[in-house]
């Protein structure tokens, strides 16, 4: 089976960790221990193809701001969290498509912007549209969520699973291309 | 007056003008321990003065107001004055003893069994460890030639010495009412040594089977020595034989029968008389090993390790009678161990000043009694450390330290041990299915009012009793609170309303003693400390109120529940309203006369509120601006580390697990102060390390700079310091300097580098290393921190942070209505037992030390760390040493 190390990353609060015990336990569980062995692995399928994702989640972490390029360097896929309650979430996050592809050292790396806790709406901050437009300029897929309603939550990590089957098959037909030139 | 009440007066008013608030508060407490001694305590008029006295004091020096100095010389006079008036009479009992039927009977009673017990019961418990024989393994030593008919021969050798020795002081002063004293004082000392050595020699030949041959030879001696001074009474006929008597303390007890009872042989005495005892024990046990290999003469090898016990005990015990019955008991003492072992080849014993890691591990307890006696406690600390000595692979040095301290006060001698090996098991539950829901249920002040906790005045008498049942009055809660069962057993709490698990965690039957822990670690995810402190003040002035002996233990168990949350309140919380509420409890507990626990109380406070940090005096040096600045190549690696380890053990050391809690709830860099400068020193060092390579201008001297990065991670490793090792390692690993060429020296020593931090289980960062797998932290964490573990986690905050994090997102706070009959805000306990197993890691921890001193000259090179680039102008610099492959158009 395939793997996939997928890290989420956004400043602190915006709920990247409860997305991800939304999507490891699938359901708002009532206990919740994350030191047990294997909670950050997950079996997905995609697309008709099975593949286990392990995620890395910076959450709870986000001050130690050196050891994000080790964070980067390490995962696969990245999905970038911001509050849609708040901008400074949203501004947090402008530079992070950048600070990814330098440290990745290429342009084709699997994003995925997301606007968490859309079930309060009504202390909406950030418009869809914004980012909508961020993505558009990440040249990104773009979704909003709600980790606490389970709404499409599944959906965004199938989502990275497929940016990154595509990135990987690309950079494969890339590379049979420049072998025969 | 009193001689102390007058020094200490005085010393105050001195001390009034330099207008030190530390210097005003301890003199202050100095001043209250004098009076209360001194004094009679029940002088409603000399409370009152006291009371306000303490009042303006507290007034300048906790909350820093205004406040006019002769207002308070005035306060201070009045003390002063009635202290005078009312000194402590000597023919009442100790004012601090409330009459009841059980302190009647106890002066009935004839004085010396009970009593005699509390000093020997505690020595008991702190009897001479049995040292364990010592067998160090040493490397098998292989024979490399290929001779088949040499003769080997090993020789081992064996050598334990021990020495005891005890020495017991006991001292009798009686007051006639004349005026005269007699005195009367014993001294005794045994001494004993044992010797005793084995040697095996084995032999070995090609064609021999092994032939070994044994050396025994044991030597014993002991020696005994008795002096009386001025001795009035009975005899000192020895009984048994003194070593036996010195193997089991209790056995001296006959001896000491006796000689009461000559004391009680005079009975119609009616002065005061004191009787003091001292004991003093000494013992060292030194154990040698050494092996030697030959073959055909030549010697093939060499290993010798020698271990020295040592322990010391002092302990002394002061009783005071009137006539013949006891009406004071006190008592102090200390005991220390040590352990060193060293490891090494003969000869070169002599090794430079080795790289040391101290470990000090400081444990504090504050009596817990359950019997029910009178002002009875026994306090004590422990302090254990564990150093180890490296200065090469063939010599090592290890050194363990315990110390215990304690005093103690009438009869009450039981000690509180926690029992944490039920914890795992409790955490293994998965479910809800098995909850015993409450047999009563309480409407929960649901946020009806919704109003921030105030300073209540607990001076004032309770004005009204409230409408409403209130739980904190009640004896026993366990009735409200929900508790798991599993096969009709009762099992752990697993939830409650709020009052019922603050009440459950202070009462003294039912409870236990981790989940006092649990509660105390973990309540200000659901009550703030003000708010906490106000009910528990509420339920010990309704308890202290009561007459009945259940209610005055729950008084004294919710007063030392107190007491424990405001030796660990944070400064965050240390605001006004608190510091006001604790103060006027420790007023109202001078009202009601228990000095004791207002000295207890106030003093607790007053270290909290000293305790405030700067990091200055960490980061911070006095010294100038040297001539010539100096350069990282000025110093040395392992001095380096050092110093980096210093800066972490000190700033790590302030950061409260409540921080932790907080910050995974609600990242308020005020309310985790300790834990953002923490976080702050990993980053800057990691890119102070990455200005200083980067900005060196050629390549020559950027590698050099490398390799003596990765010099200083060799010596943080063996330090265990794996915060500073892994804030350098994400530097060198960092892209803007991981992209540049190296050679293959830096490359390889990269190589071992990463190597290391996988194989050691790094704890810090969970999935930032390659082929990291997840492990089960805290078992591996408590793993490694037993003191016989040279592998010392000196932090692990990432991974705890995290942890406290998804424990947080994933665990609901309140247990769901439909789950315990609807009832309402039933905190889940669970999701906060949680969270104790996991800062109760960091909290074992914590006890570890490093024993490096500052060195001023270094810490002022790093110049906090504040010499560096940042992250773009890394990226600038790496481009410009090598340019990227990459079209530079995607500039957002």
């Amino acid at each position: 089976m395939r793997e996939f190390k997928v890290v989420v990353l956004g400043s602190g609060g915006v709920g990247k960790s409860a997305l991800t015990v939304q999507f490891v336990s699938s359901t708002f569980i009532e206990k919740y221990d994350p030191t047990i062995e294997d909670f950050y692995r997950k079996e997905i399928e995609v697309d008709g193809q099975p593949s286990v994702l392990e995620i890395l989640d910076t959450a709870g972490t986000e001050q130690f701001s050196s050891m994000r390029d080790l964070y980067i360097k390490n995962g696969q896929g990245f999905v970038v969290v911001y509050s849609i309650t708040s901008q400074q979430t949203f501004h947090d996050i402008r530079n992070m498509k950048e600070q990814i592809v330098r440290v990745k050292g290429s342009e084709n790396v699997p994003i995925l912007l997301v606007g968490n806790k859309c079930d309060l709406s009504h202390q909406r901050q950030v418009r869809s549209e914004e980012g909508l437009a961020l993505a558009e300029s990440w040249s990104c897929p773009f979704t909003e969520c709600s980790a606490k309603n389970n709404q499409n939550v599944n959906v965004t990590f199938a989502e990275i699973v497929r940016e990154m089957n595509y990135v990987q098959s690309r950079s494969r037909q890339s590379k049979t291309c420049c072998s025969l030139m | 007056m009193s001689k102390e009440i007058d020094i200490s007066i005085r010393y105050l008013e001195n001390v009034l003008s330099t207008n030190n608030s530390t210097l005003i508060l301890s003199s202050t407490a100095a001043l209250l321990e004098a009076v209360s001694k001194n004094c009679n305590t029940t002088d409603v008029e000399l409370k009152r003065s006291l009371i306000s006295l303490l009042r303006i004091i507290d007034k300048k020096c906790f909350l820093n107001q205004e406040v006019d100095v002769n207002q308070i010389k005035f306060s201070l006079q009045e003390v002063g004055k009635l202290s005078v008036k009312c000194p402590k009479s000597s023919q009442k009992a100790a004012p601090d003893v409330k009459k009841k039927p059980n302190a009647e009977f106890r002066d009935m009673e004839p004085i010396p069994n009970p009593d005699e017990e509390n000093i020997d019961n505690l020595l008991n418990q702190l009897n001479l460890k049995k040292v364990p024989s010592f067998a160090p393994a040493f490397p098998d030593i292989k024979d490399d030639s290929d001779d088949e008919n040499g003769v080997t021969t090993k020789q081992k050798e064996e050598e334990r010495a021990e020495q005891h020795g005890q020495k017991v002081c006991e001292e009798e002063v009686v007051k006639l009412p004349d005026g005269r004293e007699i005195r009367m004082k014993k001294t005794k000392t045994v001494n004993v040594k044992q010797t005793s050595k084995h040697v095996t020699i084995s032999t070995k030949s090609a064609n021999m089977p092994e032939v070994s041959r044994t050396f025994m030879n044991a030597r014993r001696g002991f020696d005994e020595d008795e002096e009386e001074e001025n001795t009035n009474f009975g005899s000192s006929n020895l009984r048994s034989d003194p070593f036996e008597r010195f193997r089991s303390m209790l056995k001296d007890k006959d001896e000491k029968t006796e000689a009461v009872e000559g004391e009680s042989a005079e009975p119609g005495t009616p002065g005061s008389s004191s009787k003091s005892k001292t004991i003093e024990r000494t013992s060292e046990v030194s154990q040698k090993v050494s092996e030697k290999k030959e073959k055909d003469g030549r010697l093939l090898a060499e290993h010798e390790a020698s271990k020295l016990d040592k322990s010391n005990l002092f302990a002394k015990q002061v009783d005071t009678y009137q006539g013949t019955s006891l009406i004071d008991r006190k008592g102090e003492g200390s005991y220390e161990e040590s352990t060193l072992v060293r490891n090494a080849l003969p000869r070169d014993f002599q090794v430079t000043t080795p790289p040391r890691m101290h470990v000090v591990e400081y444990m504090k307890m504050f009596g817990d009694d359950k019997k029910n006696n009178e002002n009875e406690y026994l306090k004590g600390t422990t302090i254990s450390s564990y150093v180890r000595l490296n200065s090469n692979l063939t010599t090592h040095e290890e050194q363990f330290k315990k110390k215990i301290q304690f005093e103690f006060s009438t009869a009450g001698t039981s000690s509180t041990t926690i029992d944490l090996d039920n914890l795992s098991d409790l955490l293994n539950q998965t479910d809800f299915n098995c909850l015993r829901p409450p047999n009563k249920f309480l409407e929960e002040d649901t946020p009806r009012i919704v109003e921030l906790p105030k300073a209540i005045d607990w001076q004032r008498e309770p004005t009204s009793v409230p409408p409403q049942k209130d739980l904190l009055l009640e004896h026993d809660a366990v009735d409200y609170v929900i508790f798991r069962e599993k096969e009709g057993k009762v099992l752990e709490v697993r939830g409650g309303p709020k009052d019922a698990l603050i009440v459950y965690a202070t009462q003294s039957t039912h409870s236990s003693l981790l989940y006092q822990e649990a509660f105390l670690i973990t309540f200000r995810t659901f009550i703030s400390a003000l708010e906490l402190v106000n009910k528990l003040i509420k339920r010990y002035l309704y308890m202290s109120l009561a007459n009945d002996s259940q209610s005055e233990s729950i008084a004294r168990h919710t007063f030392s529940v107190i007491v424990r949350i405001i030796d660990e309140v944070t400064q965050y919380e240390l605001d006004f309203d608190l510091i006001t509420s604790v103060t006027s409890f420790v007023y109202r507990l001078i009202h009601d006369g228990n000095f004791t626990y207002s000295r207890i109380l106030r003093t607790r406070l007053l270290d909290r509120i000293k305790d405030s940090f700067d990091i200055q005096t960490v980061l911070g040096t006095n010294l100038c601006k040297p001539k010539k600045p100096h350069d990282l190549f000025d110093f040395k690696s392992a001095d380096i580390a050092c110093q980096l380890t210093y800066i972490d053990s000190q700033l790590y050391h302030r950061i409260e697990s409540a921080e932790l809690l907080w910050w995974s709830q609600e990242q308020n860099e005020k309310k985790s102060k300790n834990l953002v400068n923490f976080t702050e020193q990993f980053n800057n060092l990691s890119f102070w390390v990455r200005t200083l390579i980067i900005t060196q201008s050629t390549q020559k001297e950027r590698e050099r700079h490398m390799m003596k990065f990765v010099k200083i991670m060799k010596h943080l490793r063996e330090m265990c310091n794996f915060n500073s090792y892994l804030a350098i390692l994400s530097a060198i690993m960092s892209t803007p300097l991981a992209r540049l060429e190296w050679g293959k020296n830096i490359k390889d020593a990269l190589k071992v580098c990463l190597y290391c931090s996988v194989t050691l289980e790094n704890l810090n960062f969970r999935n930032t290393l390659p082929s990291w797998t997840p492990h089960n932290r805290i078992k591996t964490i408590e793993r490694c921190c037993k003191p016989q573990s040279p592998h010392v986690f000196h932090t692990c905050n990432g991974i705890i942070l995290q942890d406290l994090t998804f424990v947080h997102a994933g665990n609901p706070d309140t247990i769901p209505t439909d789950r315990c009959n609807g009832a309402k805000n039933m905190i889940n306990f669970l999701k906060r037992w949680n969270q104790f197993a996991i800062l109760d890691s960091i909290r074992k921890l914590k006890k570890w030390n490093y024993d490096i001193k500052k060195n001023d000259i270094i810490v002022q090179y790093f110049n906090g760390f504040k010499d560096c680039v940042d992250e773009e102008r890394t990226w600038q610099l790496s481009h410009q040493i090598k340019p990227s492959n990459r079209k530079p158009k995607t500039q957002s």
